[in-house]
């Protein structure tokens, strides 16, 4: 999945993130209400607590006092009240009395005397008891006492008829029922306020930051987020999820129209490129091939002409070939200007094939790379394909010859033909039209090409051979350019373990054309139909002349388009043999215009030393006929005039 | 060791009465050899006088009491093994305490930790219930008031001047304290205070001392031998007190038995005398006693029975004799035996029980305190 843009995402987990910030709100929160709780009830519970205790100590201490005022009820019910002796024993029982009863109870009783604060009795050890009494006032009649590092509760009466200060005291440790019961209260509170504030958090935790945390969790991982559960954030998640794919499409779309746009750009660099290294070659190949016209021509009149026998024919036929050679090379150069391939011939791939791997040229290969080895998979019947023959096989020719360079060690060279309906997505991919291809593709077992040499292969010159070792560098850019012209392509697939190209050819339902080659001179012989040459080279004319009379025609010639004009003035022609480029004055197309204005219907035959031009293009739109390329041999001149004399 | 099983079930008795339960075994250790013999076997005569009684009444709801004491030798460590013994093995229902306070502080920790109740029917030290003790109940008041009596009888007498000596045991201890305690609060003046080791014989020269300080009136807190030391050490110098009193061993018969006219004069407290307070019951069974062991009964005994008459009291109060709910109803009981009216603080010490303040008249163990229920008036100085 393609990386989608997002917003800058600092992070900071810790006290910035969600689930921090809101359990130490509610924690806050809770703490508050906590406090609350503590200071309206808690501490009311406490209170009651401590009302509680005073109140059994008030009780208590009634029941001291009682003991006390019955003793001394009885002594004065005795008569004895003024006896020092029964006095003393009637506190001494008193003080019996309580002890026992502050035994019984977990009572410490101090009796003390109120005015000299003698300590008469103490249900505890002398010296501790000492220490209590600064820590009461006279006036006080609630206590809270330290004895002995304990908490005491207490009480303080008097009993004035003896003068006696009584205090009685009650560890802490007794109301332990009351006050845990206090205790568990205040314990069962924070509890419960535990509890509330876990179970808050955690339900805000699941239902809120669990969710958000899902959805950021699948960002993170740049994946769609799919929440499902809580409405709300399920229909975030949902529209986060949506305007990321929208996004993405977005940016799918964009990456594509970029993609487009750079392959534009590097067709328009290359075309533009190309166009410029064609009118270079198209420039030197005109003037080359008219050269050549006679170079080519001329031997072939000459050999003709000779006797069979005649020694000279030999190094005629030298002259012969090293024009063609030339001419092969010139060939060349025009190829890589768009439209050189315009040629079409009706053939069947697999013919090509088979008669390049029985020509001379490939033998010289093969002798050359003694340990390619070849094999093929040609599929039968497959569609016939509309081409430039020369063309198809000199790209065939410059792949095994890659193909048998690219192997260090021995290997094989695999050709196979395929038939394929392209449509759709690939149509797309491979930039060429819907419809039915027929597939070239020559696998090499060699190493490789490069990634970074991939995207140059075509290009004019770049080649990876050694300079002045084989090649011009024009190979593939051969095969590139005449692939386009065949409205087809090309493409290569590239590992360590071998290469393998592939050509696509748009296929025809037409029949196999005939080849110049196969034809016989005698069945395209003219019938003294009268042909008017026109070109600017006199050599090419005069060769014109020399061949049309030998197939049968009565030539004339001019050497401009305007002595054509005026010649036809006055003359009827049954056809024109139109050289496009001429210098100086009206060239080809403006010549025919001219011409049909006057002579509507007027036949005509281009004869270019150029591969494909605009002008040709629009001289034939204007009824011109074949075009044949310079030098042309008598028989491409005789097939197609005889071709224009009997249309099929 | 000597073994006394006191089983009381007459075998023709349980037949006739339809008895078929399994009897309701009641167990305990007493010295009935040893330094606490004179006390125990009154103690154990006591029980086994009212265990007579328990079954011939029917028993409870059919059954009998088996009554097993064994002899600890008034030896604590011995009584402690007993009580283990008693309670794992002879797998007794319920139990009675020893004799004094030194060994109940031994037992009373196996029988806590067994969850049994004991009536403490010889054991008074005031500390026995300062220790937290849930199965502990007196049956007399605590040690620390024994002395209360005689000390307001020397009030009213104007004796001031008190020497107080004791032997070095628990018992004898809380007493010196209680006397003590309720001399200074009731204004006397401590001529001496001084304590010496259980069962040195020779006190000569601490009744030298004591006569040094200027006391007119002696406490001295200990058993049969103290009170009985004393006195000869007192007569070995030729000096007496205007008061001499001392716990426990002037109440017996024997004290007097050992020094004829010598005992005459001495004070001692009772916590029970047949020629006392008539508590509902006490004068059948002093005869009873008499006709049962030819021996006059002392306190102890009537303690013994008493705390008979307490169990049953509590196992009759609940209708069982689970252990438990045994400790509640003598926690929460209130009656009336033989000795007087028992009945104990939250701690299980004793509160309704009071004690009488004797003396040695003529050969006769006289009551003559507290004033309200004296038999006789105390005799004082005691010598001329």
């Amino acid at each position: 999945m393609p990386q989608s843009p997002s917003a800058p995402s600092p992070q900071r987990p810790g006290i910035n993130s969600l689930s921090v910030k809101l359990t130490v709100s509610i924690l806050l929160l809770m703490t508050l209400l906590g406090l609350s709780l503590y200071f309206i009830v808690l501490r009311s519970i406490n209170d009651f607590a401590a009302e509680q205790i005073q109140r059994d100590l008030y009780a208590v201490s009634r029941d001291v006092y009682d003991i006390v005022d019955r003793n001394y009820t009885e002594l004065l019910k005795s008569g004895n009240t003024d006896e020092k002796i029964e006095r003393r024993l009637r506190q001494i029982d008193t003080q019996d009395t309580i002890e026992q009863f502050a035994s019984d109870r977990h009572l410490k009783i101090i009796l003390i005397h109120a005015q000299n604060k003698k300590i008469i009795m103490s249900t505890h050890p002398l010296q501790q008891t000492k220490k209590i009494i600064p820590q009461v006032q006279r006036h006080q009649t609630e206590l809270h006492v330290d004895l002995d590092k304990k908490e005491y509760y207490g009480r303080q009466i008097f009993f004035s008829p003896w003068n006696w200060q009584i205090i009685i005291l009650k560890n802490q440790v007794d109301y332990a029922t009351l006050t845990n019961k206090v205790n568990r209260t205040y314990l069962g509170g924070f509890f419960v306020w535990l509890l509330i504030t876990t179970l808050i958090i955690g339900y805000l935790h699941r239902e809120f930051t669990t969710p958000i945390a899902s959805i950021i969790t699948s960002l993170k991982q740049q994946n769609h987020p799919d929440y499902r559960g809580i409405q709300e954030f399920e229909f975030l998640s949902h529209s986060i999820a949506t305007m990321m794919r929208t996004l993405e499409k977005q940016v799918l779309e964009q990456q594509e129209q970029e993609k487009k746009q750079r392959q534009l750009e590097q067709k328009l660099h290359q075309a533009q490129k190309m166009e410029a290294i064609g009118l270079m070659a198209g420039g030197v190949a005109h003037d080359l091939n008219n050269i050549l016209a006679g170079i080519v021509g001329y031997p072939q009149i000459l050999l003709m002409r000779l006797p069979a026998d005649n020694p000279m024919r030999t190094h005629i036929k030298a002259i012969q070939k090293s024009g063609h050679r030339a001419a092969a090379i010139v060939a060349d150069l025009l190829t890589v200007m768009r439209g050189a391939a315009n040629v079409r011939e009706v053939v069947t791939l697999n013919t090509l094939i088979r008669d390049f791997f029985d020509s001379p040229e490939w033998h010289e290969i093969q002798a050359q790379y003694t340990t390619l080895t070849c094999t093929f998979a040609l599929a039968e019947k497959i569609p016939n394909i509309p081409c430039s023959p020369v063309h198809v096989t000199k790209s065939l020719m410059n792949l095994t010859t890659n193909a048998a360079e690219a192997m260090s060690k021995p290997g094989t060279c695999t050709i196979s033909t395929s038939a394929k309906t392209i449509s759709g997505l690939e149509s797309e991919k491979l930039h060429i039209a819907e419809g039915d291809y027929v597939l070239l593709s020559v696998q090499d077992t060699g190493t490789g090409i490069a990634e970074h040499h991939i995207h140059h292969i075509f290009d004019p010159f770049y080649t990876r051979k050694k300079m002045g070792r084989s090649g011009t560098g024009l190979g593939l850019t051969i095969i590139w350019n005449t692939m386009q012209d065949h409205h087809g392509t090309v493409t290569v697939q590239s590992s360590q373990q071998g290469t393998t190209f592939t050509l696509y050819f748009p296929s025809t339902d037409a029949d196999i054309t005939l080849s110049p080659k196969q034809v016989d001179i005698n069945s395209i012989r003219g019938n003294e139909e009268t042909i008017l040459i026109i070109d600017d080279e006199e050599h090419v004319r005069h060769i014109g002349k020399e061949m049309l009379v030998e197939l049968g025609y009565q030539p004339h010639s001019v050497e401009s388009g305007e002595e054509a004009i005026a010649y036809l003035q006055n003359n009827q022609v049954d056809l024109l043999l139109l050289d496009m480029l001429m210098e100086p004055g009206m060239n080809g197309y403006q010549t025919y215009k001219k011409i049909i204005k006057e002579h509507p219907g007027q036949r005509a035959v281009i004869a270019s030393g150029f591969s494909e031009s605009s002008d040709l293009k629009k001289t034939q739109q204007l009824g011109a006929g074949a075009f044949i390329k310079k030098p042309y041999t008598i028989e491409q001149l005789g097939l197609a005039i005889y071709n224009e004399f009997n249309p099929k | 060791m000597k073994i006394f099983t006191l089983n009381l079930c007459l075998l023709f008795l349980t037949c006739s009465l339809g008895y078929g339960a399994d009897p309701i075994k009641i167990g305990g250790t007493l010295g009935l050899t040893g330094q606490y013999a004179p006390m125990s076997e009154m103690v154990a005569s006591g029980l086994k006088l009212w265990a007579t009684d328990f079954n011939n009444s029917g028993g409870l709801h059919g059954r009998e009491i088996k009554l097993i004491i064994l002899d600890d030798h008034s030896d604590a460590a011995t009584a402690k093994v007993l009580m283990e013994k008693l309670i794992t093995e002879e797998k007794v229902d319920l139990v009675f305490g020893p004799y004094s306070s030194v060994i109940t502080t031994e037992i009373i920790k196996i029988t806590e930790k067994h969850g049994f109740s004991v009536l403490a029917s010889g054991a008074t030290s005031d500390r026995l219930w300062q220790q937290g003790y849930t199965h502990l109940f007196g049956v007399y008041i605590p040690a620390s008031r024994y002395p209360l009596g005689f000390l307001k009888l020397l009030t009213r007498y104007g004796i001031e001047q008190v020497a107080i000596v004791n032997a070095d045991d628990m018992f004898s201890q809380t007493v010196a304290e209680g006397a003590y305690k309720w001399a200074t609060r009731l204004g006397l003046t401590i001529t001496l205070q001084e304590q010496f080791k259980k069962g040195r014989k020779d006190l000569t020269k601490l009744a030298q001392r004591i006569k040094k300080s200027g006391a007119e009136a002696i406490i001295v807190g200990g058993h049969f031998n103290e009170a009985l030391d004393m006195r000869l050490a007192l007569k070995s110098i030729g000096w007496y007190p205007r008061a001499y009193y001392a716990t426990l061993g002037p109440a017996l018969k024997k004290y007097y038995d050992l020094l004829g006219e010598d005992a005459n004069g001495t004070f001692t407290l009772s916590n029970w005398e047949a020629n006392g307070v008539r508590f509902p019951g006490s004068q059948e069974f002093a005869e009873k006693f008499q006709n049962t062991f030819h021996v006059k009964p002392s306190y102890q005994a009537a303690a013994g029975y008493a705390s008979g008459q307490i169990l049953a009291a509590a196992i009759k109060s609940t209708g069982s004799i689970d252990k438990k709910k045994v400790r509640a109803a003598l926690a929460n009981l209130d009656t009336m035996t033989i000795l007087g009216r028992y009945g104990v603080d939250s701690t299980g010490q004793q509160i309704r029980h009071f004690s009488l303040v004797t003396q040695w008249q003529n050969g006769k163990l006289k009551v003559v305190g507290p004033r309200e229920i004296k038999a006789v008036k105390s005799t004082t100085p005691i010598f001329n």
